[in-house]
């Protein structure tokens, strides 16, 4: 039996490199396939490598055939369907899978390989993250290198590195290339046919209903809810309450979203009513944008409070900024808001909903709301007392900050209020809007992010899942609605766990601070990284009609049309082509020899007057060939012969012989 | 590299671009202007694949998508360029043809130079469609490729378009160049005939009596010059490491054998010819002198493989007079 | 040696003018008694200078001794001529160990190998052992008998004279031992003029007598280290290079130029360009030397003098100069 490596020398490297290219377009679906699948498609891997090793023999071509069928239905019963993006992905995946088994005729291998650059950008449906670029990057490049590598004649292992070589320069030399056509294709916005359904859309994030226990697990997700780029003035970290869904309806469990009636179909087209204006001062307007990555649901977060906002969304009575379309790509709005507002304070809002509670809902609740009633001085505005007097009873009373806290079933808001009194955010909002309301104010929650971790590489905001945060909404008089954090009066002392114990006293100034040096290079390696994925989001991910537009207007091509776009687009490619070609060129043709190439010059000059110069002829013969004939120009050709033997032979030619050659040549008349 | 892009349209010659043009003294230059550039069906496949994937990226809307397309299109675009340079200023030249007789395989050694700064890979030459074969030609390098070609008639013939191709290295897009060169090879006629060998037709020799070995007299040593045969070398001082040589006999009785065009009556012109290659080969074995007689043509009595190629080549020429 | 170091590089613009006048000065002297050969004079004194050894292949009576004895005698060299039979011993040209009672011990008598100038006539008339004898002194320049090593005379020039191959009762020098000699040229017959010279002039052997001596030893001596000191572009090199690619590639000889046939050229060439007065190489030097440098260190193969090619030197002198 021949020993490993015989058996990898004996084997076509062209499929070793299609086979290590195919594992790489695979690695993502093994994330979001079936483990089924995942399975079948790793044997079929290892019998192809099997069969290129000799160790198995190549199925018969109708086993291959019962294969695909068998597949075929597997995968539709599976999925319930061929249509929609897993199914049809699961299909091309083991499309491909079983292709690589009947790789006879040469055709079969390349269509192999366009299959794999095909599902190639399969696996850009499911993610677009940098970890999936590099990958697939790294596939196309052992895909291009097993294209190369298939058409040479030399099939040698050890002599594979050339094809390497090569992979990798036709794949650096296509990127200036691509980028141009990246950038300047004209971009469509738009599907140009409905998007099938996508299978798994559960929304990530920010959940549309809250009861006390769903946010933490957001808590403990540290990945990346939406980074935030300002324009200019960074607000204070105190400030930072990006809000999201807003919460008015409360059951007693579980606080809902009111069914939205802001938005209505009128005939033929939304109609939205608008909410009320803010009254806020134009001149603070802190104008920032924002890099969303998908989570399926349709709010678009903002700062507290967005006046001006993209045109694909709008506000609802609530004051929750919301898109047209459920975010399911990485998307970029730019919003403007103000920090300094006051939200309709004429009249209380006229919707009950503010001010409901269900009669069965803390009726210990209650009997403290009245008792801190006893408290008011009547001199002073009842509203602006009740919400100081709640805030104190959490603040003297022990309440704790707990992350953990425990379950509370039968009636949330007297258990927590009275029973257990440790809990996080929601616990606290919820209990806090319900006090509100049995007080007789109009309340609701307001749920979103707060805060978020400068990114002092990319001087950006970015704000995580763990960053998720309930707070309330109380409407005063005068002053209409204000935002009341509850959780933010818990002394530091009473927060359990420590991790936690910083997130709401960034206002206050104290940082982490850690003394260990490697504790910062992680960080900052941390935000490099994260500064990378932004840029990626940013200007690849994120790049769509409305970023075409924009950067074309930075490059000071403004009003274009496609016509002029697409002839600076090709004018670039051509610009482009020609560069590598010069390039390539350099590195394929000897460079001529410039006597000789002004010699040829004067050579042409006497073959229009019939003296035909002959490659092995030197200088002289030919010269006086010439001269002999012609007596007229003899002296003139024999300087000329004698310079080009000059520069070529001589020791040390002269720095201004070939010049003199040169000048000869361009006076020599014949 | 452009040239074939910017090369105007009244200039445009369609005989260049199917047939090529020549023919040329070997060696030729795959200058810029003699290549041309077309995809392949693969190259064809894999537009419409980057097709449907432009599509998709666009009904996507995916960014990713968008860039994979196009850096797959900028791979193919950018290959162009390498398919061209893989086979720009290689040096083709054909070696030295053996002869053949009719009917047999000739084999055509194309040389290719190159000259150039980089390694060549798979560059495929083939005869008017009849065979490809490919060789990778190091940088400074040269291959050779032997291609064989099924010959039809006799005589002096000029070798038939050899095109030099490459689809290196994606197989998106062939590069190839027409070479029409003005080495000419030599076929035989094709050794055929019943007629056997013409012993007792030989005039001058009918005073002989039997059959003799006409190497009786030793009359001294020539040097070996190649094509002397084989059994005259004097061995023995070859093995004393005193060189080659050969064996000279003289001697007045040998016996002279003539292949004569005149002793086949009936038979057509390259029926004739076919008897007498024929008897060429038979006579060279019988290791006794032999000479060609034909129409305007008679070559002295001799032996050996150079006398035989020389007879042969005679018979491969052979006009007749009108 | 005390003329090397005058000569080292401190003027070699106008030592070379010297020395070429010098040169031309034995040339005309030389072409006195040796009428219509110039060329052939030129060309064994460039052999003399490139301190190589000269090889005349040509029929009895056309001047080869006459040469040998001129050129010695006008640079006023010790010269010797050992005319090379069936029957001589390696002895006979090296020397021989003679016992002397007197100081009852060996006295080595010097062979006529030790001289200056050796004409080996009719080289390929003695037996391989003696030829090789003679080569293996050319090849080291000194002498090994009886375990003595004794150092050649300088400078130290043998011409060797062949008769054509043809001729019966000869041992042709082998290819290899060929190699050993710079160059080979043919005299040829003299023109009509020259042999009407030759019929009506004085008698050649007379005015050997009264030749004088023209170059001192010492002058020889620097000249051949002058040579040395000639440039050779790169351009020039990649000249030379062609030519033995060629030589190598090419399908029409049994074996290429060998890098010592390659040195030989350009050492040659360096002579020539001297004996023109020029301090660097031109093609032309090349050329001029090509025919007799490499001619005799390359054989046409088999398949190649099958076909009936050019001549080796045609060929070789019909490669385009890059």
């Amino acid at each position: 039996m021949d020993s490993l490596t015989q058996r990898f020398q004996q084997a076509n490297p062209a499929v070793l490199w299609l086979l290590s290219g195919i594992v790489f377009i695979l690695a993502p679906h093994v994330y979001y396939q079936s483990h089924l699948l995942v399975l079948f498609i790793g044997c079929l891997l290892f019998w192809r490598l099997g069969v290129e090793l000799q160790y198995i023999r190549q199925p018969p071509a109708w086993f291959a055939t019962l294969l695909a069928i068998s597949t075929f239905i597997g995968i539709t019963y599976g999925y319930q369907t061929v249509f929609g993006r897993d199914a049809g992905v699961a299909l091309l995946i083991t499309m491909l899978c079983l292709k690589l088994m009947e790789m006879g005729a040469p055709r079969d291998f390349l269509v192999a390989v366009f299959l794999g650059y095909f599902v190639v950008i399969t696996g850009f449906l499911f993610s677009q993250s940098v970890i999936i670029g590099l990958l697939m990057t790294t596939a196309v490049f052992l895909l291009t290198t097993s294209l190369v590598s298939y058409h040479r004649s030399e099939r040698k292992l050890n002599s594979q590195y050339k094809s390497a070589r090569l992979g990798i320069n036709l794949l650096f030399q296509a990127i200036p290339l691509a980028i141009l056509l990246f950038f300047l294709f004209p971009r469509v916005p738009g599907p140009l046919w409905g998007l099938p359904e996508q299978g798994s859309s559960a929304s990530t994030g920010l959940s549309s209903s809250m009861a006390p226990g769903q946010i933490t697990e957001l808590a403990f997700d540290n990945s990346v809810a939406f980074r935030v780029e300002f324009e200019n003035k960074i607000p204070e970290a105190s400030q930072l309450y990006w809000r999201g869904p807003v919460f008015t309806y409360y059951d007693g469990f579980m606080w809902q979203e009111l069914a939205s009636n802001s938005r209505k179909f009128f005939g033929s087209e939304w109609v939205t009513e608008l909410p009320p204006v803010p009254q806020v001062k134009m001149s603070e307007g802190i104008k920032y944008s924002v890099m969303l990555e998908p989570h399926n649901a349709n709010w678009l977060l903002a700062l507290d409070l967005p006046t001006l906002y993209p045109a694909t969304g709008y506000l609802t009575q609530n004051y929750e900024l919301l898109s047209d379309e459920p975010v399911k790509k990485l998307t970029r709005y730019e919003v403007t808001s103000h920090l300094n507002y006051k939200l309709s304070p004429e009249a209380p809002p006229a919707n009950r909903v503010y001010r409901q509670i269900p009669q069965f809902v803390g009726p210990k609740a209650r009997q403290l709301v009245l008792e801190l009633q006893t408290k008011i001085q009547a001199d002073q505005p009842y509203d602006r007392q009740i919400v100081d007097l709640i805030l104190n009873h959490f603040r003297t009373e022990p309440f704790f900050y707990t992350r953990t806290p425990p379950a509370m079933l039968d009636n949330p808001i007297d258990q927590f209020l009275f029973e257990e009194r440790r809990g996080f955010c929601e616990h606290y909002a919820s209990a806090f809007v319900v006090l509100m309301r049995a007080a007789g104010l109009p309340a609701r929650i307001v749920t979103g992010y707060l805060g978020g971790e400068l990114n002092t590489i990319g001087n950006y905001f970015i704000v995580r899942q763990s960053d998720a945060h309930a707070w309330a909404e109380v409407w005063l008089e005068n002053q209409g609605w204000i935002r009341v954090d509850p959780t933010a009066v818990i002394p530091p002392g009473r927060i359990e766990q420590a991790q936690f114990r910083d997130r709401f006293r960034r206002s206050a100034g104290e940082g982490v601070g850690s003394q260990l040096w490697f504790a910062d290079s992680i960080k900052r390696l941390k935000f490099i990284w994260d500064n990378v994925n932004h840029s990626w989001n940013d200007w690849i991910v994120g790049y769509n009609p409305t970023k075409q537009q924009s950067f074309l207007d930075a490059l000071g091509i403004k009003d274009f049309s496609w016509s002029s776009l697409i002839f600076i687009l090709f004018g670039g490619l051509a610009l482009l082509v020609l560069v590598i070609a010069w390039h390539l060129s350099g590195h394929t043709i000897r460079k001529p020899n410039q006597a000789h190439v002004i010699f040829r010059r004067f050579c042409r000059k006497l073959a229009r007057k019939g003296f035909r110069y002959s490659p092995s002829e030197t200088a002289h013969n030919f010269a006086q060939r010439v001269a002999e004939k012609r007596s007229d120009i003899a002296k003139q050709v024999e300087e000329i012969a004698e310079l080009y033997n000059q520069v070529r032979y001589a020791r040390a030619p002269a720095q201004q012989s070939l010049r003199v050659l040169e000048q000869r040549v361009r006076q020599f008349r014949p | 590299m452009l040239s074939k892009l910017t090369f105007p349209l009244e200039q445009l010659n369609l005989d260049r671009f199917f047939t090529g043009e020549g023919p040329f003294d070997s060696p030729l230059i795959l200058a810029r202007r003699r290549i041309f550039i077309l995809p392949t069906r693969q190259g064809v496949l894999f537009a419409i694949v980057l097709g449907i994937m432009l599509i998709g990226s666009i009904n996507y809307n995916n960014s990713l998508g968008y860039l994979l397309t196009f850096l797959l299109a900028s791979v193919a675009v950018v290959s162009i360029l390498h398919t061209y340079r893989n086979l720009l200023s290689l040096k083709i030249s054909v070696g030295n043809i053996q002869p053949v007789f009719c009917g047999e395989k000739i084999k055509i050694p194309v040389v290719i130079d190159n000259s150039g700064l980089s390694e060549r890979f798979a560059i495929q030459a083939e005869l008017s469609g009849e065979q490809i074969r490919s060789c990778d030609v190091a940088q400074d390098g040269w291959a050779s490729i032997s291609l064989s070609y099924k010959t039809r008639t006799r005589g002096m013939h000029r070798i038939p378009r050899i095109t030099i191709s490459s689809v290196f290295p994606l197989g998106l897009f062939r590069a190839w160049s027409h070479v029409r060169l003005n080495n000419t090879y030599l076929v035989y006629p094709e050794p055929a005939g019943k007629t056997r060998l013409p012993f007792q037709w030989n005039e001058e020799q009918q005073q002989l009596r039997g059959y003799h070995k006409g190497t009786d007299d030793f009359a001294g040593l020539n040097t070996y010059i190649p094509g002397d045969p084989l059994g005259h070398i004097h061995w023995k001082a070859y093995a004393r490491e005193q060189g080659l040589f050969t064996k000279k006999f003289g001697g007045n009785n040998e016996q002279e054998l003539w292949l004569d065009w005149r002793v086949l009556d009936g038979l057509s012109t390259e029926q004739k010819l076919g008897q007498l290659a024929k008897w060429v080969l038979e006579a060279d074995k019988t290791e006794m002198n032999y000479g060609l007689w034909l129409p305007g043509n008679r070559i002295a009595p001799s032996l050996g493989p150079m006398h035989k190629l020389k007879c042969l080549k005679a018979l491969a020429l052979f006009r007749e007079a009108m | 040696m005390k003329a090397q170091q005058q000569v080292t590089v401190i003027d070699l613009e106008n030592d070379i003018d010297n020395i070429k006048a010098s040169i031309d000065n034995v040339v005309d002297n030389a072409s006195q008694v040796i009428l219509g050969k110039r060329h052939e004079i030129r060309l064994a004194l460039a052999c003399l200078l490139a301190r190589g050894h000269l090889l005349i292949e040509d029929l009895p009576g056309v001047g080869k001794t006459t040469l040998a004895h001129v050129l010695a005698a006008i640079l006023g060299l010790q010269y010797n001529r050992v005319q090379f039979t069936s029957d001589l011993l390696p002895a006979d040209i090296l020397g021989v160990s003679v016992f002397n009672r007197e100081t009852n011990g060996f006295t080595f008598h010097p062979g006529p190998i030790f001289s200056q100038v050796i004409l080996a006539d009719e080289v390929n008339r003695a037996t391989p052992k003696a030829q090789s004898a003679l080569l293996e002194a050319m090849e080291e320049q000194q002498v090994s008998i009886e375990g003595a090593t004794r150092p050649l005379p300088q400078p130290f020039f043998v011409i060797a004279t062949q008769n054509p191959f043809y001729q019966v009762g000869t041992f042709p020098l082998p290819e290899s031992q060929l190699d050993r000699f710079l160059m080979k040229i043919n005299l040829g017959y003299p023109n009509h003029e020259a042999e009407r010279a030759l019929f009506t002039g004085r008698d050649r052997r007379e005015m050997l007598s009264h030749i004088k001596t023209s170059m001192t030893t010492e002058e020889l001596l620097s000249i051949q280290s002058t040579v040395k000191e000639i440039h050779a572009s790169s351009d020039l090199l990649d000249y030379l290079q062609a030519i033995i690619d060629f030589t190598r590639r090419s399908t029409g000889y049994a074996f290429g130029l060998s890098p010592r046939g390659g040195l030989a050229l350009l050492h040659s060439a360096k002579a020539w360009a001297l004996m023109d007065g020029r301090d660097h190489v031109l093609p032309e030097d090349i050329q001029t030397v090509l025919p007799h440098v490499a001619t005799h260190r390359l054989r046409l193969s088999k398949d190649a003098s099958d076909t009936g090619t050019d001549s080796i030197a045609e060929q070789l002198l019909a490669i385009p100069i890059p």
